[in-house]
């Protein structure tokens, strides 16, 4: 339905959006994750025709839109600040662009108040936007983008501006509405629990590239390059280099001193240089030896952090690399006084855990 | 919180002090000149008691009508104009990047910062240039020209904070540029424009310097009569206008207050404002479209010269319009007759002045066959040095400079200028503050002539007048009246229009004529060479030697008029105020010639004089 073949944009030396390619599926709840400056904006703004593409395509629908100008293409957008027009009240923004498109006015009414209904505002429509909260104004931002039914609709980062706890509430509403109209939402963020809680899928942007592109269980447990495993959650990286691999699992040798076995097939052959990506739950702290499922590497206790529904373990490996280590406070509630500073101890994880990135 | 030293206190006090004094230092004035626009007497700081006739006088001054009238629709139209071009020049610079856009950026500014003056000159150059007549189109260029910029400069502030998002929220929901510029741009910056347009309003109201320079024969605005009238002499009629221009701005203020704190103002006032602006330039073009310009005549004078009343007969009698410009001396009438632009038919110039247009072959000659009246003039005025075949004028009338005195506190006999230096009348003796007048009287006391041109003889001027000086309590040329009538002072040389005025309503005053002659000026009708309408000029000219006619102005202007019928017409009283002026001996009075290099030279004996 949407479709970027080999779009790239360029600010002079600059650039913003490289070589992307990506097709979005109608219905599809689809997100653009990546930290700030990665060319998510750009991207939204190519598809809604506020910005020219240096290169590439952008296809809709079957039909490539060249340099239409934004007013004849099928998309709307929710701005992040929202850009509701001062002068207007709610009923008449979200009229707006059915009044544009000529609609009679018993058409407009009906329409403008169910969109208005979707977002949970009726009774709001002779209010001006600056009588309105920020939650509010944002949903009468969706509402005024919502009631022109388009094929696409675009919102950058529309929770942004939101404190934690509506942000939370509205998110829940978004995927809500979205199932209920139906509509493909491109949802840009920069907030990887925004991400990955709205999405069916999510692609992860670096530097104008997508580096991988997936739904969100796939991204987090299966991280393909350094960026997108960093950037997701936390992570422990550790180097290391195989040392027999069969179609099974393999070996590697950590640090150039631990050796450890994965239990699960990678692409990968004698002699490679790994990342071995471990994630924080998925370490325990122990004073036994592993089991004969698990790994182990020693390290010394050097920090403990409370974080309320569980306790980060700092150690420090021999060779001088942190690693972090979350426990469950619940789980492991007699544990956690128990684990003295300074005291050496084992990382334990399974020999099924863990995900090697080619270095 | 308290504070351990007197400082605190000490501000407190003197900001309040300071902020009263500044409030009263801006305002004070504006209550005084209310207060003595209900004054009865014609002086304007000399309190003789509540009276409305100024505000009777200022309704019946149709030139002051007229001025309104013209200053209301050029303000209207060039708002118009200039909101329109300078909210078109605002988004151009604000939204569009084109080669030499910081170049067109910085040319904004250039109107503003330019000195007005420099900024009218340049814009008369061009007129003149491209030939454009001076006149509404002219004056109304020149208010677009610099109110498009303010209005362009607060329409790019109000951009500025504009939000780039709307438009682009606009477009994005459907709307293409214009619609989004109609529904979104235009709406949100709207209060720029509103307060643009007041802006504009107001400055092309008031705005005085660049209209003088642009303003022709039938686009006189108020504050050029304004000043005019100042220049004829400041009348409470002055005070009477301002007192009614302060209450309709503020009842203008109030009402733009008033709109704006209602929701819906802001399409409200802009559709009325551009409502009534456009209906204001549909009536201009319809009323220039259908004015017959065969029968009008362009007089270009002082304010108030050719009294109303008799202009409003002549209009009457002939269907002829008039369309009266001002002009507040010589000097200007020569610099705008010079310059060709203007379309004038009948200008007022003084003897000197009428020399040097002859010499510059600006006059026309006067068909004086078809003046019926001509007989009327007294033949001593007809061919006088200035233009000896009596071609190009047909004299106005005359005026001197004589003696002004309160009979009640002096001695007589006045009748020499020589009182001026009497010991008795030390501080009561008050001098015109004009070096032609003072250093022409010395000479004159000296047995000779500024015209002379002696050096020597301005060395003994110089001496005389500074033995006088002591006993002088001012030099001064404006407020004569007030002083005397304050018995600040007891005499003063002053001019027989003044003078004959004064002693109209105050009969303890008297004017004489010195016996050692007096300096006199003959104001006269002139023709310039190409005006379009010279047959009309001759019939207003006729219009004015007609016996009856000519007393009815000598009566209301107190200056005689050298017309041999008029004078047995006359009221009683009137003939006798102007009796020892009709009956001047000729031989007495020495016309004001020209000076040359020599002005320098007395110039800087007058200065020398101020100054110790
Ligand atoms: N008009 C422009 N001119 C020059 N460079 C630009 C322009 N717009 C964007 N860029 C650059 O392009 C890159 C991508 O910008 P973009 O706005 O797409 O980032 P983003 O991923 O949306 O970031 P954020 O999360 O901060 O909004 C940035 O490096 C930015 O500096
Ligand atoms: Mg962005």
């Amino acid at each position: 339905m949407l479709e970027l073949i080999n779009v790239t944009r360029k600010y002079g030396d600059v650039v913003a959006v490289n070589d992307v390619s990506l097709t979005v599926a109608k219905g599809e709840f689809f997100c653009l994750l990546g930290s700030s400056g990665c060319g998510k904006t750009t991207i939204l703004r190519m598809v809604a025709g506020f910005e020219k593409r240096t290169s590439g395509q952008i296809i809709l629908n079957g039909r490539d839109m060249g340099d239409d100008p934004p007013y004849c293409r099928d998309v709307n957008t929710v701005f992040q600040n929202y850009a509701l027009f001062p002068h207007m009240t709610v009923f008449e923004n979200v009229a707006y662009g059915l009044r544009i498109r000529k609609c009679n006015t018993a058409e407009i009414g009906t329409r403008v108040m169910e969109a208005l209904g979707q977002v949970r505002l009726s009774g709001f429509e002779e209010r001006r936007p600056d009588q309105l909260s920020g939650g509010q104004q944002q949903r009468v931002a969706l509402a005024r983008a919502l009631v022109n039914r388009p094929s696409i609709l675009l919102l950058d980062e529309p929770l942004s501006a939101l404190d934690k706890k509506i942000a939370e509430q509205t998110r829940l509403e978004l995927t809500e509405l979205q199932r209920r109209v139906g509509i493909t939402f491109i949802y840009v963020t920069h907030n990887q629990t925004e991400a990955l809680a709205l999405a069916d899928r999510v692609a992860v942007m670096h530097n104008g590239v997508i580096e991988q592109c997936g739904p969100p269980g796939e991204i987090y447990e299966h991280p393909k390059t350094r960026f997108v495993a960093d950037f997701i959650g936390s992570m422990n990286f550790l180097d290391g280099q195989v040392t027999t691999a069969t179609d099974r699992g393999c070996r590697l040798r950590l640090a150039e001193r631990w050796d450890v076995e994965i239990d699960k097939a990678s692409p990968v052959a004698p002699g490679n240089r790994v990342l071995y990506c471990l994630r924080p739950e998925q370490l325990r702290l122990s004073l036994l030896p592993a089991r004969d499922f698990e790994n182990s590497v020693p390290g010394v206790l050097r920090r403990k952090v409370f974080e309320g529904d569980a306790t980060l373990y700092l150690l420090e490996l021999a060779n001088g690399q942190m690693v972090t280590v979350s426990q469950n406070n619940y789980i492991a509630r007699l544990a956690r006084d128990f684990y003295e500073l300074n005291q050496e101890y084992l990382l334990l994880w399974s020999r099924t855990s863990g995900e090697i990135i080619r270095a | 919180m308290a504070r351990n030293n007197d400082l605190g206190l000490g501000t407190g006090l003197w900001l309040r002090v300071a902020t009263w004094l500044s409030v009263a230092f801006l305002f004070l004035p504006i209550p005084i000149l209310i207060i003595f626009s209900f004054n009865a007497s014609r002086q304007v700081t000399h309190w003789e008691g509540f009276s409305l006739k100024w505000y009777a006088v200022a309704f019946a001054d149709r030139a002051l009508w007229t001025g309104v009238q013209n200053s209301l629709i050029i303000a209207a139209v060039s708002t118009l104009l200039a909101t329109v071009l300078g909210t078109a020049a605002a988004l151009a610079l604000s939204k569009y990047t084109f080669r030499g856009r910081v170049l067109f950026q910085n040319l904004i500014y250039i109107p503003i910062i330019l000195p007005e003056i420099i900024f009218g000159l340049s814009l008369l150059a061009l007129f003149i240039l491209i030939r454009m007549p001076l006149g509404f189109t002219s004056v109304i260029c020149a208010h677009v020209t610099f109110s498009l910029s303010f209005v362009a400069l607060i329409v790019l502030a109000r951009l500025h904070q504009f939000d780039r998002r709307l438009e682009e929220a606009s477009l994005d929901l459907g709307a293409n540029r214009l619609q989004t510029l109609r529904y979104v741009i235009l709406p949100v910056i709207a209060p720029g424009i509103v307060s643009g347009a007041m802006f504009a309003f107001t400055l092309s109201l008031d705005d005085f310097v660049s209209t003088l320079f642009t303003a022709g024969a039938n686009s006189t605005t108020l504050p050029l009569r304004i000043y005019s009238l100042v220049k004829y002499g400041v009348t409470p009629e002055l005070n009477a206008i301002s007192t009614l221009l302060i209450l309709v701005t503020l009842a203008a203020l109030l009402a733009g207050h008033y709109l704006q704190r209602r929701a819906v103002s802001q399409r409200l006032v802009l559709g009325l404002g551009g409502g009534t602006a456009a209906l204001v330039a549909v009536l201009l073009i319809v009323s220039i479209a259908l004015a017959d310009d065969r029968h009008t005549l362009n007089v270009y004078n002082y304010a108030g010269y050719f009294p109303d009343s008799i202009l409003a007969d002549f209009e009457k009698e002939t269907g002829i319009r008039i369309n009266y410009s001002y002009f507040n001396d010589n000097e200007e009438l020569l610099s705008r007759l010079s310059l060709g632009a203007c379309d004038y038919d009948l200008v007022v110039p003084s003897d000197y002045m009428v020399r040097t247009m002859i010499k510059l072959k600006l006059l026309a000659r006067i068909n004086r066959e078809s003046l019926a009246n001509y007989a009327n003039l007294d033949e001593r005025f007809t061919r006088m040095e200035f233009d000896p075949t009596g071609e190009y004028y047909i004299p106005y009338t005359y005026g001197c400079t004589g003696l002004l005195y309160n009979r009640e506190l002096t001695q007589p006999p006045v009748d020499s200028w020589r009182v001026l230096w009497d010991e008795r009348y030390k501080g009561r003796i008050l001098m015109l503050d004009d070096m032609r007048e003072c250093f022409g009287l010395a000479f004159r006391l000296l047995g000779g002539s500024l015209t002379d041109r002696d050096p020597r003889m301005l060395q003994d001027a110089l001496a005389l007048l500074r033995k006088q000086k002591p006993l002088v309590l001012r030099y001064d040329s404006n407020t004569v009246d007030s002083i005397l009538l304050s018995r600040e002072a007891y005499l003063a040389p002053y001019w027989s229009g003044g003078g004959l005025r004064l002693t109209k309503d105050h009969p303890e005053f008297e004017f004489a004529i010195p016996r050692e002659g007096v300096p006199m000026f003959v104001d006269t009708f002139c023709i310039p060479r190409d005006a379009r309408h010279k047959e009309n000029a001759e019939r207003l000219i006729d219009f004015m030697l007609r016996p009856d006619i000519a007393a009815r102005c000598m009566e209301e202007l107190l200056y005689p008029m050298p017309n041999t019928q008029a004078p047995a017409l006359l009221p009683e009283d009137i003939h006798a105020l102007l009796q020892p002026m009709l009956t001047l001996d000729l031989k007495k009075l020495q016309l004001v010639g020209e000076l040359g290099e020599f002005n320098k030279d007395v110039d800087r004996a007058w200065t020398e004089l101020r100054s110790r």
